[in-house]
């Protein structure tokens, strides 16, 4: 069966009628996963676009504290008076920056966009396990960026304690400016935010196990839905964690308990009436959710890369398997490292050792990932679209910010570099940049899917190109100023003569961050300007496999206008030496075929025996859940 | 503005029902945030009586009552489970209405637990070194009663639709999604009764 004839055959329509649907029920309260993964994007666009322009704001603080500019005020009022941005809201602005960029882009922008968008496409399902869930997933998410963005104008200003909202400084309504109603608004915002992060990752878990077509064995599943099923299962354990520090936040902050104050004297107010409280208690639970937190940003990211590197180096993703077996070490360990972040709390220094050991591992199955992404690119038939170069810069940075993460993750090093500008570098490169390279690479790969048309190539290329020169021209030369002593989250340095010499190097970091940030005016301008009058995608334009390329791109609630197609191999069968083309979609029955291959693509021995044997595991497991619960 | 939609939830492919499997996901989330509770107190506790803030007391006897009507209130489910699984209609709403006023008497002791804790002069809100302990029993019990009270809401819709005639052998899932949640509040409730009985 050829692609175009599976588009065309209609009349073929199994259990499918004409149905209206009015404006609000198609595009506000929608229930398809299609059009909830589009405002997943555009509320994400929107919230990086926020997150950008505050991060411009406190970069020119840094660059040029003496210096007063007349639009601050404009658009900032009582915060930068005179030009001058108040350092009570330079803190606001480092805490928001963080949180949007953390939360709302790069976990719900990232992974609420194309969880939503590839898994029912991609494992062959009409529509989530429940949409209705799905749809709520992404109002909670909708709410909570309007709270965080109110918060931004409250009289007291906006939450200021950083994105990690550390008690005291969080917990005390009267510790700082920010720690008042902007403090308030924050904690529910994220509070709102897990509820939607849960109701998301609740659907994308059950409809992953649950509601595969066909032929659609685990080990035939995309890397792209391994890593969004993995990234649900972290959230489902660790968001309920940080859900629980917040909850003990709110009733030390509202209700007068001491979760986590103890002998704390106010200026102005004097000795508060707390004891018995422990801040480190709160850093335990954040981190116990802030470190899987990195991997729930980083590894949707990677399995797109792994699509589209392989997509478009016309070759099978070297070493699936590894790659699964990595993507489930990564996940698993991510839950026992927690302890890294906090090296410097006095902790126990044999716990440090542990939590020291189990960090470093961790750098085994990212490297296996680096290698077998740098041996798909190996001899490729390379295209050098857009959505490629993103994901190679991904790689790039995986690898740059993933190297001072084997620094940082040893108690030693970290003790010295805790707080400075080396960990602003570390994690702007390995989680921010590779990420958000990520999400570049699958809005390039998938705009055809989404919208039925192309992106501008020659505006992707600029855009990439200068997106990912000034990344490094800004997060770079941090690692030397942390090395140097030079710390994170302080308002200006002019105080401090030995920073002098960081003056130039902070003006070229801004210039690069300003520049960086307005190639991001070329990718808005092509994805609105292409939203109406791009060119028309064909059904398959970058000759994959995988199954959402079978499926008309018009909006149709239920996916596929007839069967949903039965898949009869891997996802990554690129130049198969028995084949004239160099794509085999995982929906093109072969009578040749009968042996059947792996996710890898190699054609090796016949798969049915272990297909079977994973039927027979995920039967057992339904069984035992069935058992369990008492469903019959 | 046509569109085509399917005309029913699809059927495919299906291993368990997206709701009773959604709600085993949403069950493993809630076990992580008594988790989080639970060994925040375990951590907490030996710091905290080291710097002699940490006060031992005796849980209400409200809350063991809790235990027994929770326990009481598994059994009228799983009897309006069976009855509606055997197509016995009348038993089904007389077993999803005790379970029903179970549930409100389960959430009265809880207040009534509170109310004996207030009298021993043990606060939510510290004044003295003891409310720290106070102060998480208050927590994980009002965050597990909000849990009841979600209960009580599928309760109330399961017991309306089995008024209505919808909830019969052939139409199981809500009575099994209500089922298998009652059960697990009530574990929940002995366990963490448990818990700080024994940890406390």
């Amino acid at each position: 069966m050829s692609t175009a004839a599976l588009h065309t055959d209609h009349h073929h329509d199994h259990g499918h009628h004409e149905h209206k649907e009015s404006f609000i029920s198609k595009y506000v309260f929608s229930m398809d996963h299609k059009m909830i993964s589009k405002q997943f994007l555009i509320t994400g666009i929107i919230m990086g676009i926020v997150g950008l322009v505050m991060s411009l704001l406190f970069r020119m603080q840094l660059a040029w504290p003496d210096e007063k500019f007349g639009f601050m005020e404009m658009l900032l009022g009582k915060w930068a008076q005179d030009g001058k941005l108040d350092p009570n809201f330079y803190m606001g602005l480092v805490t928001i920056h963080g949180t949007i960029m953390v939360f709302y882009v790069l976990t719900a922008g990232l992974s609420g966009t194309f969880s939503n968008l590839l898994i029912p496409l991609q494992v062959g399902a009409r529509d989530m396990a429940s949409p209705f869930m799905n749809m709520l997933s992404y109002w909670f998410f909708f709410l909570s960026s309007v709270v965080l963005l109110i918060s931004v104008g409250v009289e007291t200003g906006p939450a200021s304690a950083g994105w990690t909202v550390y008690p005291p400084l969080s917990a005390m309504e009267k510790a700082m400016p920010g720690s008042g109603l902007g403090m308030t608004l924050w904690l529910v915002a994220i509070v709102l935010f897990i509820v939607s992060a849960l109701l998301g990752g609740i659907n994308y878990i059950s409809t992953v196990l649950n509601m595969r077509t066909k032929g659609m064995s685990m080990n035939r599943m995309p890397l792209t839905i391994w890593a969004f099923f993995l990234t649900a299962v972290l959230g489902l354990l660790s968001f309920p964690v940080l859900l629980g520090a917040g909850l003990f936040l709110i009733f030390d902050r509202s209700f007068g308990t001491s979760f986590y104050l103890s002998d704390i004297y106010l200026e102005g107010v004097g000795a508060m009436e707390n004891i018995g409280g422990s801040p480190v208690l709160y850093q335990h639970l954040f981190w116990f959710l802030g470190h899987p937190e990195v991997y729930i940003i980083l590894m949707p990211a990677l399995g797109i890369t792994s699509e589209v590197i392989s997509t478009n180096a016309r070759k099978p993703i070297f070493g699936y398997t590894a790659m699964v077996i990595s993507l489930m070490g990564i996940s698993f360990l991510s839950f026992i490292v927690w302890g890294h972040h906090m090296f410097i709390t006095g902790m126990n220094p044999f716990l440090g050792s542990v939590f020291m050991i189990l960090t470093l591992i961790i750098a085994v199955p990212s490297a296996v990932k680096v290698f077998n992404y740098l041996t798909t690119l190996w001899r490729g038939n390379l295209r050098f679209t857009p959505a490629m170069l993103f994901s190679i810069g991904l790689v790039s940075f995986f690898i740059s910010g993933g190297l001072t993460g084997i620094y940082l993750g040893n108690a030693a090093l970290d003790i010295q570099l805790h707080d400075s500008y080396f960990v602003v570098a570390h994690f702007h490169l390995v989680m921010g940049s590779s990420a958000i390279f990520g999400m570049f690479a699958g809005i390039y790969h998938w705009y055809p899917r989404m919208y039925g048309r192309m992106l501008n190539n020659t505006l992707g290329q600029f855009h990439f190109w200068i997106t990912f020169i000034t990344a490094y021209l800004v997060f770079f030369p941090m690692h030397f100023m942390g090395l140097a002593g030079v710390p994170r989250r302080y308002y200006m340095f002019t105080l401090v003569k030995e920073f002098d010499v960081w003056m130039d190097v902070n003006k070229m970091m801004t210039i690069a961050a300003i520049v960086g940030g307005a190639a991001q005016l070329l990718f808005l301008w092509n994805f609105f300007y292409s939203m109406f009058r791009g060119k028309k995608s064909e059904q398959n334009p970058w000759q994959s496999n995988t199954l959402e390329w079978s499926a008309p791109v018009e909006h149709l609630h239920g996916n596929w206008p007839g069967a949903i197609p039965e898949v009869y191999r891997g996802p990554y069968e690129y130049s198969r030496p028995d084949r004239e083309d160099d794509y085999f979609p995982q929906y093109v029955p072969d009578e040749s075929d009968h042996a059947g291959t792996g996710g890898d693509g190699h054609k090796t021995a016949p798969k049915r025996k272990s297909t079977k044997k994973e039927e027979v595991a995920e039967n057992v497991m339904f069984a035992a859940i069935k058992r369990v619960f008492g469903w019959s | 503005m046509n569109t085509k939609i399917a005309s029913k939830k699809p059927k495919e492919n299906y291993r368990i029902e997206p709701m009773r499997f959604n709600l085993v996901l949403m069950i493993i989330a809630s076990c992580m945030l008594f988790a989080a509770f639970v060994s925040a107190y375990i951590v907490h506790m030996p710091d905290a009586a080291a710097k002699n803030t940490w006060t031992e007391f005796d849980l209400p006897v409200q809350f063991m009552y809790s235990a027994i009507v929770a326990l009481i209130s598994s059994v009228t489910i799983y009897l309006a489970y069976r009855s509606a699984k055997s197509d016995e209609l009348m038993l089904n709403r007389v077993y999803l209405s005790a379970t029903w006023l179970l549930g409100v008497v389960f959430c009265v002791l809880q207040y009534m637990g509170w109310l004996n804790m207030i009298s021993r002069g043990l606060m939510p809100v510290n004044a003295d070194p003891e409310d720290i302990s106070a102060s998480y029993v208050y927590a994980i019990s009002l965050i597990h009663l909000l849990h009841v009270l979600g209960g009580i809401i599928l309760l109330t819709v399961t017991l309306t639709k089995a008024f209505r005639y919808q909830v019969h052998k052939k139409e199981l899932t809500l009575m099994k999604v209500t089922h298998t949640y009652w059960h697990f509040l009530g574990l929940l409730w002995i366990y963490l009764y448990l818990f700080l009985y024994f940890a406390g």
